[in-house]
């Protein structure tokens, strides 16, 4: 795995790349608490790169929404291939997140 | 398409996961099926394991988690073995997936996903080990969510 970080117009974008499972989920955990801990409420995770995930991977997404929720904060996915999108439906995760076609319409969300 | 089998016996560690993936590349090399399925066969091993080494021990002893992976005739066969304490799989009620976002938990969410992808599952307790024997159909259906395609 693979994480890209940005800053665009005061929203922070996570584009990920490759796997997100059991054993590299931590350190996507690690990256993006490092972020809010430094202030910075607004995320994109552009996962148009992302050909895996597991629920180890959806655990560390679904954390962070409820603690962005709790922080007035917000965060928007984009980009999601076939097969993560379909994880991401069977988790039943479509009804609580955000999820755009591409980074534009993502951004657009703040 | 010939028969072919795999064996791996992985320890009850999270690193062990990389064995999976090398035996999933290995059985991409001798089976002719999609990428796709591929990382259907790469979830549902992945979690099966995660829910042992996670939940399996309550002793801090290093224990063997055996899997086979046999393809005969376009289905796949895996079977997990362990000595774990009792999980019957087919039991384990499914998560509730449209609850409120803020009594939304994460378990059972692995389990979920096994069964989403495979076609049979069945569960044996014998001499104190969980048997797990799942069938996937390696043929490609139409997507469901694009009945068209």
């Amino acid at each position: 795995m693979e994480i890209f970080q940005e800053n665009v117009n005061g929203v922070e974008i996570f584009s990920v790349k490759g796997s997100l499972d059991s054993n590299t989920s931590p350190e996507f955990e690690s990256r993006i608490y490092t972020t809010l801990e430094n202030g910075q409420k607004r995320l994109v995770l552009n996962l148009e790169n992302l050909e895996y995930i597991s629920s180890a991977g959806i655990r560390v997404m679904l954390k962070t929404t409820k603690d962005l929720k709790r922080m007035d904060g917000n965060i928007v996915l984009c980009s999601l291939q076939d097969y993560v999108k379909e994880v991401f439906d069977i988790a039943g995760f479509d009804g609580y997140l955000s999820i755009e076609k591409n980074l534009d319409d993502a951004l657009l969300k703040f | 398409m010939g028969k072919v089998k795999l064996s791996i016996t992985l320890k009850n560690r999270l690193a062990d996961l990389d064995k999976i993936k090398t035996a999933v590349l290995k059985l991409s090399g001798a089976i002719d099926c999609t990428r796709r399925k591929l990382k259907e066969i790469d979830l549902i091993l992945e979690e099966l394991f995660a829910n042992v080494v996670h939940h399996g021990f309550k002793d801090n002893r290093e224990h063997d988690i055996d899997i086979s992976l046999s393809c005969d005739d376009g289905i796949l066969e895996i079977r997990m073995e362990d000595d774990g304490e009792p999980f019957d799989i087919t039991a384990s009620p499914a998560p509730d997936t449209r609850c409120a976002l803020d009594k939304r938990g994460i378990g059972g969410l692995g389990i979920h996903f096994v069964k989403h992808f495979i076609d049979d599952c069945k569960y044996y307790r014998k001499k104190n080990k969980n048997i797990i024997v799942l069938k996937k159909n390696m043929a490609e259906k139409p997507h469901k969510k694009n009945g068209s395609k």
